[in-house]
């Protein structure tokens, strides 16, 4: 259950920080998701990938749909895939491969804060 | 903490790699990214859609919409909001290649691509091709109307370039990883004039001199000096006055001169067909190329007059035969304000109508084809070339350092120098220097001149307006929905001495210089004869009786298949224009053909010759597309060629064209210099020998692609291909299927073809307007509308031409795909 809100959280907040003009901004999707549930380093990445690749080949499955794949067919010969399904699969990984690191970077970010709040109670 | 940090720092250069461009890769991060990246190109096919906008700079609110081509309506308040709604426009479907081409033209292509285009930048300055646009630039800043329409073209461009999202940037940006700069008013003329040395940068003086040197001038007068025995003129003076009964306004009587003609098309084998290359092309960029002037670029054009016309209506028909390429050469748009609707073909870039019509005339253009570039051999007094020699004095000549960027950050510094005849080129094989003088460096008023012709309502406004245009010099032609129809050779042109037209010269005298010019006056032209048509096709403009002497590039085939259809014709219509237009019949096969192969002795031909032989025979001389004939032929006259020029190195000497080629078979004695094959060191061939020897090897060929009988079709042999301007072979549209060729009317050549057919029926209410271009509106491949139009034109089929008196627009708007309402 955890994961399934984790997941659409993720997903949702990726495809939100789509619009954003910096490219890699969405990356704070499955930071703030991994930071929030995570409970270990695999589940962290593979949350993070999951999701954003989820995301990422989502919206470009409808974009290329609507453009009834002219562009995409053009692109996989330029980089050269020769097929769109598989350069939608490989744009898809690129989002999934930094979401996964994403992921990572929240879970390590879980210890940074917890000490800081053990830091506090110290204090006083 | 530590393991946080580690994390973080791999994240970053995780991040940081797919920032960057590897290996000629555009950074894969940006480049896939599902909004930013190309897939931001992908547009929804389907459309309907109405914007409301507003554009800051306009003084009232505007209209655009879109038909079903995709081509924009703009319906402003005034003129200075329709020039800022045509560079907004415009921008919104080509922005890159509207900036691309001024690149090109100003040689900064190092700055995008890297080290593959230094060596054509530096061609490109020492052209001196910002110096030509600057030159016009500063005439126009007295020229109120001219620099207001810049200014406000520029404005436009610049407001979509602002207001463009990161995700609607131009596929090309993001390919090759740059940004758009601001627009400005020069990098208009900067378009102007890159078209200028495309249709006037091809001269051959520096081969001819070399020819004449080493054969003599005697042989060169016999293979290059002609003038067409046949010559059908654009404005035949010596018949005008009687059967013509022209009008030849204000014209000076011409005076005899002996004519003397220059070489034109160098035979070039139909199917040698660009290469297309891919981005990770390591050589030198293939694609630039396409941007060395090249002579296949020619046009046709004709009006007919009303007492020819079917419907008693003038008829005007035009295309430009340019270099084929995507996104399109041109882009058609339809601009109405009060007192200005205009509707036809612009060039990307560059502000006004370029081809087209309005509510009371039509116009179109071809290519004048004269020279209007000489090259002038300098002596400097030391190595410091601070000074050269000019009638016996010393001239200081003038230094300009260009810094050329390349895309690794690094940069070239070359300096070009000035003389007064124009910039310094590189030292030349015979060890001197020679300065280039072309037209295009003097300031031209084109654009006011079209300004004028957008807004003429007769022909008395029309000739008017067309005297600002200098270069590159057209063949304008003319009706009007009040009947007049007219052509006339417009451009500025020296009074120049042939032999200095044709060789280089000695540059340390003026008087080989261009002391005077004619004026438009005396410019050949036509209006109304009787005959009941006027037609160009870059033939010679005047036959031997006109009084300036001149040389140029002319075509010798095509005009005269146009005369006799339009001669032949008691009445025509639009769909006899239409065909026309594409007709495939060759005049250069049919004259000479059937002779060629009476030189080969057919008893001792074995099946497979006397087969081929029976087909050329049989042949109706039309390059259909399917045609084989038309195959067998050009494989047969390009290896007639070869051999019978065998004896000229064509990097070195001029060639001579179809038209001296086969009157020098035709006319000369067997034992003529050039029928000997030079490599046969023990024999000397005579003019029979040559053309079995041609034949057999054409067999050859012809055989050794039997199997692929498919690809003896003509269309399949000769490969037109539409290529994008990087040579993507996925953005570019190879192997179309169509006929023709360079020398016909429907003149689609591997690379070159009709870049616009257009056809005007000067109705008395409204000009009614067919056409149709290779290619489609939009600039972007990942838009439906980017290549839409190419079948269409390849069938030789035409869209009907939206156009309306701008009160009307009520009755139009609601087929809108979209409309753009600005406030």
């Amino acid at each position: 259950m955890l994961n399934l809100i984790s997941f659409t959280l993720c997903f949702l907040i990726t495809i939100l920080m789509l619009f954003v003009p910096v490219w890699w901004i969405f990356i704070i999707a499955p930071i703030l998701v991994s930071y929030l549930f995570c409970t270990n380093y695999s589940h962290a990445f593979l949350s993070g990938f999951i999701a954003v690749f989820a995301a990422w080949f989502s919206f470009i499955f409808i974009v290329n749909m609507f453009n009834d794949e002219i562009l995409s067919t053009k692109i996989a010969e330029i980089i050269p895939l020769h097929n769109p399904i598989l350069l939608e699969v490989a744009c898809a990984l690129v989002g999934g491969i930094i979401g996964g690191f994403g992921g990572l970077l929240g879970y390590s970010l879980q210890s940074i804060i917890v000490f800081r709040k053990k830091g506090k109670t110290k204090y006083y | 903490m530590i393991r946080a940090a580690i994390i973080f720092t791999i994240t970053a250069i995780v991040i940081y790699l797919f920032s960057i461009s590897i290996s000629n890769l555009p950074p894969l991060g940006i480049f896939f990214h599902p909004h930013l990246g190309f897939w931001g190109n992908a547009e929804t096919t389907g459309d309907k859609r109405t914007i409301n906008t507003n554009l800051h700079g306009l003084t009232q609110g505007a209209t655009v919409w879109y038909d079903m081509n995709h081509v924009p309506h703009i319906a402003a308040a005034n003129e200075h909001d329709l020039f800022v709604l045509q560079g907004y426009i415009m921008a919104k479907d080509r922005l890159w290649q509207m900036e691309f081409l001024t690149h090109v033209a100003a040689g900064r292509v190092a700055e995008i691509i890297g080290n593959k285009g230094i060596e054509f930048d530096v061609k490109q300055r020492q052209k001196g091709m910002v110096y030509a646009a600057k030159n016009s630039l500063e005439l126009y800043q007295n020229d109120t109307v001219v620099k207001r329409l810049l200014d406000d073209f520029a404005f436009g461009v610049n407001t979509y370039i602002d207001e463009m999202s990161a995700s609607e940037l131009p596929i090309e940006y993001k390919l090759l990883n740059y940004k758009p700069e601001k627009w400005t008013p020069l990098k208009s003329i900067l378009i102007q004039k890159l078209m200028a040395d495309d249709l006037t940068g091809d001269v051959d003086d520096f081969k001819n001199t070399a020819f004449k040197k080493d054969f003599s001038l005697d042989i060169f007068k016999e293979l290059f000096s002609l003038f067409p025995d046949s010559v059908d003129a654009i404005v035949p003076y010596a018949s005008a006055a009687s059967a013509f009964n022209a009008t030849t306004k204000e014209s000076k009587i011409p005076t005899l001169y002996q004519p003397k003609q220059t070489n034109t098309n160098a035979p070039r084998p139909a199917f040698i067909a660009p290469k297309p290359t891919s981005l990770d092309d390591n050589d030198t960029a293939t694609f630039l190329n396409n941007y060395v002037p090249k002579r296949e670029n020619g046009s046709n054009n004709w009006a007919i007059a009303p007492s020819k016309s079917e419907d008693s209506t003038a008829l005007l028909a035009n295309d430009p035969h340019l270099q084929l390429r995507l996104p399109s050469i041109w882009y058609q748009m339809h601009l109405t304000c009060p007192k200005f609707n205009v509707y036809g073909v612009s060039l990307p870039g560059s502000p006004l109508v370029v081809i087209g019509f309005n509510e009371h005339i039509a116009w179109g253009v071809t290519n004048a084809s004269r020279d209007v570039l000489d090259y002038y051999k300098i002596k400097f007094k030391d190595d410091t070339k601070e000074e050269y020699e000019l009638d016996s004095t010393w001239l200081k000549t003038t230094k300009r350092k260009e810094i050329i960027i390349v895309k690794n950050g690094t940069t070239v510094e070359k300096e070009i120098i000035y003389t007064h005849w124009g910039p310094l080129q590189d030292k030349n094989a015979d060890g001197n220097y020679y300065a280039m003088q072309w037209m295009g460096h003097r300031p031209g008023k084109e654009m006011l001149a079209l300004h004028g012709i957008n807004k003429a309502e007769n022909y008395e406004e029309f000739q008017q307006a067309i005297t600002h245009f200098d270069c590159p010099a057209q063949n304008f032609v003319f009706a009007s929905i009040q009947g007049d129809i007219a052509i006339h050779q417009q451009g500025r042109f020296p009074y120049n001495k042939q032999e200095n037209a044709l060789f280089t010269n000695d540059g340390s005298s003026t008087s080989n210089g261009w002391t005077s010019f004619a004026t438009s006056v005396e410019n050949p032209k036509l209006l109304n004869p009787l005959r009941g048509f006027v037609s160009s096709a870059n033939q010679h403009p005047t036959d031997n009786t006109y009084s300036t002497p001149y040389v140029g590039n002319f075509e010798f085939y095509r005009n005269r298949i146009i005369n006799q259809f339009l001669g032949k014709k008691e009445k025509v219509n639009t769909n006899d224009l239409k065909n026309l237009q594409c007709n495939n019949y060759s005049l250069l096969a049919a004259e000479n053909l059937p002779y060629i192969l009476t030189l080969i002795d057919n008893k001792k031909l074995d099946i497979t010759a006397n087969n081929i032989h029976q087909i050329l025979s049989e042949w109706d001389h039309k390059y259909d597309a399917e045609s084989t004939a038309a195959t067998y032929f050009e494989i047969f006259k390009a290896e007639l060629y070869a051999l019978l020029w065998d004896e000229l190195d064509e990097n070195k000497y001029p060639i001579p064209d179809d038209y001296a080629t086969m009157k020098y078979l035709k006319t000369q004695s067997d034992s003529a210099l050039f029928f000997d094959i030079d490599s046969t060191i023990n024999h000397i061939e005579t003019k029979k020998e040559l053309v079995s020897i041609a034949f057999y090897a054409t067999m050859q060929k012809i055989n050794s692609d039997k199997e692929n009988e498919e690809n003896l079709q003509w269309y399949a042999f000769k490969k037109t291909n539409i290529t994008h301007i990087l040579n993507l072979p996925s953005f570019s549209k190879q192997i179309v299927k169509i006929g023709g060729n360079s020398h016909i009317v429907n003149a689609c050549s591997s690379s070159h073809g009709p870049s616009w057919r257009m056809i005007v029926k000067l109705e008395k209410n409204i000009p009614v307007g067919m056409g149709v271009y290779p290619g489609g509106q939009s600039g972007n491949p990942g838009s439906k509308y980017y290549d839409n139009m190419i079948d269409t034109w390849a069938k030789g089929d035409y869209y009907d031409l939206v156009f309306y008196k701008s009160n009307d627009v009520n009755k139009f708007i609601n087929k809108a795909k979209q409309i753009i309402i600005l406030k």
